[in-house]
């Protein structure tokens, strides 16, 4: 992500919180659930954890394709993502 | 699946609550309130306000690399293992439960609370198609009040398309080349080949793509709860 680059803190403070709130383990509902603002993405061939048959929601705009499982959005609920300059806003 | 700005400012969504059987978010910059199933503003200073929709859909991660073989694919942080796991088995089990769940403001028995329908919107009008017809009928020509539509289902891959039948003023009626597969539908009127993206592959009409219509994908309960006006595809009225 550029803006991590530009900015260190932003990137530290993900760093740091994301492993603590992972210590709390997960309320029979799933949660507490934590928005995703900062997405990482792998080309699919690397995508080895995804499986063939499982449900995504795809986007494709302004030549970029992206896939979000299900399995991992129904989590978040909320992915604030890019596609090249739009931002946008995944829902599950 | 949003744009995650409005009028020009990109704003931060946190997940604050239920409204109805649908949750809402809070935007950090105004403090205003979005209703997810629709992008609604209703509460605070952006209220009337729309988050713009981005077309999506919905299908099998096989089926989507084969379409896009250039996909990303979003990576899952290992620190919310457990979290994954719990949600995926908590959604497997949601479609059994009776009840829809606390805060439904509205119920309408024309369906099963639970029954999974494609949720369409054309010129202002709403339909809902049953996942169950849809398998049983994977080519629907439909018709929306004034609007000609088209909707395919590939059961191998859970997939819905809607598209407008309307190619530069000429109404087409589509049907599967093969009965009960719809890689490959086929015109009545040109006899040209389409695939199930609506793109023309051969024939006269070659090189059109027709209009897609995003389906959103609901259980009854939440659709009819925000489209109380909604139609509902039914065989048996065709």
């Amino acid at each position: 992500m550029k803006t991590l680059g530009w900015f260190p803190s932003i990137g530290l403070s993900v760093v740091l919180i994301a492993p603590l709130g992972a210590q709390q383990p997960p309320q029979p509902n799933g949660g507490p659930f934590v928005e995703q603002r900062a997405p990482r993405f792998v080309p699919a061939r690397q995508a080895d954890f995804m499986m063939d048959g499982e449900r995504v929601v795809g986007v494709n705009q302004s030549g970029v394709a992206k896939g979000y499982a299900v399995r991992f959005m129904a989590f978040h609920h909320i992915i604030q993502d890019q596609l090249k300059e739009m931002p946008i806003l995944a829902t599950w | 699946m949003f744009r995650g700005d409005v009028d020009g400012r990109t704003l931060t969504f946190e997940r604050i609550g239920l409204k109805g059987s649908n949750f809402f978010m809070r935007d950090r910059e105004t403090d205003s309130h979005w209703q997810q199933i629709n992008g609604e503003c209703f509460e605070g200073p952006l209220k009337g306000k729309h988050l713009e929709m981005i077309p999506f859909l919905l299908t099998t991660w096989g089926e989507w690399r084969k379409i896009h073989p250039e996909t990303q694919a979003l990576v899952p942080e290992p620190a919310y293992k457990a979290n994954y796991e719990v949600m995926a088995k908590r959604n497997t089990n949601l479609p059994s439960s009776e009840s829809p769940g606390r805060g439904v403001f509205r119920q309408d028995s024309r369906l099963p609370p639970h029954e999974q329908v494609m949720g369409i919107e054309v010129n202002g009008m709403h339909k809902a198609y049953p996942l169950a017809s849809l398998r049983k009928q994977p080519v629907l020509n439909d018709q929306v009040g004034t609007s000609s539509i088209v909707v395919v289902h590939n059961e191998p891959s859970e997939t819905t398309t809607v598209f407008s039948r309307d190619v530069n003023g000429r109404m087409l009626v589509f049907h599967e080349a093969k009965p009960g597969v719809v890689d490959t539908l086929i015109d009545d009127q040109t006899h040209s080949r389409w695939t199930p993206y609506g793109e023309c592959t051969a024939g006269k009409m070659k090189g059109k793509k027709l209009d897609t219509i995003v389906p959103l994908p609901s259980f009854w309960f939440a659709w009819a709860e925000f489209y109380p006006d909604t139609q509902i595809y039914s065989a048996a009225a065709h």
